[in-house]
């Protein structure tokens, strides 16, 4: 099942166009969105959430169309994007107040355990916290009302390791159940690696440049550090990049067993198989 | 609409302060509103050779009073941050992140706007009466002063009830600039008046409730709410449709 | 709780078996006991950064092999693995690593005796530092 489904979605600004993006969310998993700034992260939130409204496509969450079932949708949705900034003045608590009276399933006690977790005090006032505190506070509101879905645009930004390791376990555990889901920006690679499914890169001109699933990546993207180069290698469709500029050369692909095999029929040897790492491709993507 | 009223509560508690600030304020503007009022009366009915300023009365009446539907005494008036930072705007588009049916968002700002008006316009009616003098109400009957004090909150809440508009519907430089320019307007047409007639928009509103009685104040309710319920219905639609950056 | 295992980017061997094989291998030396918890699919995946179909291929393999078991609602336990499987497990597991090994060896271009040599010299490096 989608809990999220994007279908042509564009959103066109004086100096920017974001999309078009087609793209789907399956119940129980965690998708990072990734791209450089100014590639429209925020805006592909806020696009989500019918706060930025879309100039074509459609929106699609749980099932339901975006701008008629807004209201439902949601109060099922946990969101934080850094917008508590007019409560400035608000100490937490009352803050608090806000997010139990609109969410109908807010959970006091959660609530009352996150703020403990993470050491706040609750009667700080909003605008005297630090930039990590503000992200945690955030944080704290997207998880309380217990939501199907979160939306967290860079969560770990400016916070602590101590307190992004404890982000980090919430959300895993948040997944745990395998019915609740998640989309996050995020430029931590570790972010993506230990918590993400799939992953999102958007280009800078605001398109989805790759959809990445995980285990494909696992399964399929290697570098081959190979005894020779041939021109036909370089050509072809699954090698998306080499190296000769040294010895031994490699070569990365996104096919490994098609690479494999043409390489023990052509009677290269292969020195070396790395399974690439994450970071490793993101770079790729976004350079190219 | 109790969703609607839980915000109101909510947001004017936060704002006490301002709203304080802005009542002291319009207690100034009452103590220097109510001698050119007198002024104005006792010129227009009375014979008495008064010095009176036409422009001053006009001006309070018709430039203040709409100002008094906003807790204007508030940082984002005060500050010329405001163009920049867009603090009404970011409130909304906090509001409307969370599960907040537009029209109790809309209706909400509605209430605010007439609960401050009603608030400030009070104090500012209270100090006036008990300011003018006896010689006043010798030529003005105090139903016909009730009348024209109806009349001018009506004024104020038609144009009062833009504000909303202004404040939540566009943003930081739309709200500094809007004043200069409503202004500008009402400077044209104030000028316009007095040349074609000879009388001033206050002048007007009294010899009106005189010749017409009840007539006068009761159309000024039906266009002010008809007004208000209008600038609530195109807040609405703003507020659902305009982008959050 | 946390498992000592770890995948690696080099190997040509897939994920979901190294962590299949890592498992067995302290089941069968008891270093999970019978009885002891596992982490969670999620929580494992997030541990070594990888997929959760890869964790849950592994920890559906193993499984089907028995030697652990997933109760609904509470997780998944080691299993009780009967004595001569854990004999043979044992034996598969060492085997395997010395057949990694080995295709290294022969890879670098050593013949047979010289692997063997090599395998010696490791046999008594180890058991000789022990005695000391």
């Amino acid at each position: 099942m989608n809990v999220v489904r994007v279908e042509g979605l564009t959103k066109h600004f004086k100096k920017f166009h974001l999309g078009p993006l087609n793209f789907k969310v399956e119940k129980g998993t965690a998708v990072g969105l990734v791209g450089s700034n100014g590639s429209g992260k925020s805006t592909f939130f806020r696009l989500l959430m019918n706060l930025v409204h879309a100039d074509g496509g459609t929106v699609e969450i749980f099932g339901k169309k975006m701008p008629s079932s807004e209201i439902e949708i949601k109060q099922s949705i946990g969101f934080a994007a850094n917008m508590l900034e007019p409560f400035y003045q608000l100490s937490i608590k009352e803050i608090s107040s806000h997010f139990s009276y609109w969410y109908p399933s807010w959970n006091q006690n959660k609530y009352e355990d996150l703020i403990n977790r993470y050491k706040l005090d609750e009667g700080e006032k909003f605008g005297k916290c630090s930039t990590g505190m503000k992200k945690k506070v955030d944080f704290i509101f997207s998880l309380s009302h217990e939501p199907e879905l979160l939306l967290l645009d860079e969560p770990t930004a400016g916070v602590d390791l101590g307190s992004q390791k404890k982000m980090k376990e919430d959300l895993i555990e948040f997944l745990e159940d395998g019915e609740k889901s998640l989309i996050m920006s995020t430029h931590l690679i570790d972010d993506l690696k230990q918590i993400c499914d799939n992953i999102i890169i958007l280009s800078p001109n605001g398109k989805v440049q790759d959809f990445l699933r995980k285990e494909e990546v696992e399964e399929n993207w290697a570098k081959f550090w190979v005894s020779e180069l041939t021109e036909e290698l370089r050509c072809h469709p699954h090698v998306i990049k080499v190296n000769d500029s040294q010895h031994p050369s490699y070569l990365l692909t996104d096919q490994k067993h098609v690479v494999e095999k043409e390489l023990r029929e052509k009677g290269i040897s292969v020195i070396s198989i790395q399974r690439l790492p994450l970071d490793e491709i993101i770079e790729f993507q976004l350079d190219s | 609409m109790r969703q609607a009223l839980w915000l109101v509560k909510k947001e004017l508690k936060y704002h006490y302060l301002s709203l304080m600030l802005t009542l002291v304020f319009i207690i100034f503007l009452a103590l220097l509103a109510f001698p050119i009022l007198e002024g104005t009366v006792l010129r227009l009915f009375g014979t008495e050779h008064v010095v009176y300023n036409r422009i001053m009365i006009d001006a309070l009446f018709v430039l203040l009073l709409p100002c008094f539907g906003a807790i204007f005494m508030s940082k984002p008036y005060l500050s010329f941050g405001t163009i920049k930072e867009d603090p009404y705007s970011k409130r909304m588009a906090l509001f409307r992140a969370m599960p907040i049916p537009v029209h109790v968002l809309a209706l909400s700002r509605t209430f605010i706007m007439v609960i401050t008006l009603l608030l400030n316009i009070t104090v500012f009616y209270i100090i006036i009466t008990l300011m003018l003098s006896d010689v006043f109400f010798q030529y003005l009957a105090p139903i016909e002063y009730v009348l024209f004090l109806l009349f001018w909150f009506c004024y104020a809440l038609l144009f009062g009830g833009f504000n909303p508009f202004i404040e939540n519907g566009t943003n930081g430089k739309v709200l500094h600039l809007f004043p200069y320019l409503f202004i500008a307007i009402f400077g044209v047409l104030l000028f316009v008046i007095y040349y074609a007639t000879g009388i001033g928009l206050v002048d007007w509103s009294l010899l009106a409730i005189r010749e017409y009685g009840f007539i006068a104040p009761v159309c000024a309710v039906i266009i002010a709410g008809t007004g208000c319920y209008y600038w609530n219905r195109l807040l609405t639609n703003r507020l659902r449709t305009r982008d959050y950056m | 709780m946390k498992l000592p295992i770890k995948v690696s980017e080099e190997s040509r061997e897939p994920i979901y078996h190294q962590i299949e094989t890592q498992i067995k291998s302290l089941i069968v030396s008891g270093q999970l006991p019978t009885g002891s918890p596992l982490p969670s699919i999620r929580v494992l995946s997030s541990d070594l950064s990888c997929s959760v179909i890869t964790t849950r291929r592994a920890y559906q393999n193993l499984e089907t092999s028995g030697y652990i078991k997933t109760v609904q609602g509470k997780g998944t336990f080691v299993n009780e693995v009967e004595g001569s499987r854990k004999e043979e497990t044992k034996r598969k597991v060492v085997q395997e690593a010395f057949e990694k090994a080995v295709y290294q060896g022969k890879q670098i271009g050593y013949t047979r005796q010289e692997l063997s040599l090599i395998f010696e010299k490791s046999l008594s490096e180890i058991f000789d530092r022990e005695k000391e």
